[in-house]
């Protein structure tokens, strides 16, 4: 009966030095964790910031950057290649350099 | 269709237009434009007044008609007045820039697409071919 019980105590000593270790690397493994995700937390605000910036940016773009939608072209004496009754023309601006 | 649009910053770019159309007088446009355009010494000096005369020399225009139309700043207007067409209806900046759109029963033409810059030819072939599905 009394061997019975040592074992037990030293079983019981023994899963608690098991325990120990494998309880430090956990909590370890956690402040790593939280480490990192603060480290994530501080780049997603860096990445907020940045695209609160090009919103800005975006938005005081001057008309040039709007998207074109029609125009009527006075076309009258520009010379022309192709069909002159052509129904659909491009027209290129361009200059020499 | 070419709208002629000399920037400020390429010099002798405004000569060259008017040569181009000055060569057009005699029905020589296409010719000198591809002439000025194929710049084989990649330097400015190739649309300076000399090379300009030497050029319509080479496409045997009349040189006195020639020289008198560079002259007499006949096409100065019709150039700064197509720019303002592009700049101040299209939003157009810098060159090459197109505009794609059907010839109205007035002779202008509705432009509904702008292409900015000189993309692969599938650009302009996708824009071309939705223009002509969806009809005027």
């Amino acid at each position: 009966m009394k061997k019975l019980a040592g074992c037990l105590v030293l079983g019981l000593m023994l899963s608690l030095l098991v325990a120990q270790p494998v309880f430090s690397q956990t909590s370890q493994e956690y402040r790593d964790l939280k480490k990192e995700l603060d480290s994530l937390k501080e780049g997603q605000e860096g990445i907020k910031k940045d695209i609160q910036e090009i919103k800005k940016l975006v938005q005081s773009r001057p008309a040039a950057g709007a998207e074109f939608k029609e125009a009527i072209i006075n076309i009258k004496g520009a010379p022309i290649l192709g069909d002159k009754n052509a129904k659909l023309v491009l027209i290129e601006f361009s200059d020499y350099q | 269709m070419l709208m002629d649009f000399p920037l400020d910053m390429h010099k002798n770019a405004f000569k060259a237009s008017v040569a181009g159309l000055c060569a057009g007088d005699q029905g020589k446009f296409w010719e000198m434009n591809e002439k000025l355009f194929n710049n084989p010494t990649n330097k400015p000096t190739w649309l300076e007044s000399e090379n300009l005369l030497k050029i319509a020399e080479e496409l045997r225009l009349d040189m006195t008609s020639f020289k008198a139309c560079l002259d007499s700043g006949k096409h100065d207007g019709e150039i700064k007045q197509r720019m303002a067409e592009g700049q101040n209806k299209a939003g157009i900046t810098g060159t090459p820039a197109f505009l794609l759109g059907f010839i109205q029963p007035d002779g202008n033409v509705k432009a509904t697409k702008k292409i900015v810059g000189a993309g692969p030819f599938s650009n302009f072939k996708n824009a071309i071919d939705e223009m002509l599905s969806k009809g005027k």
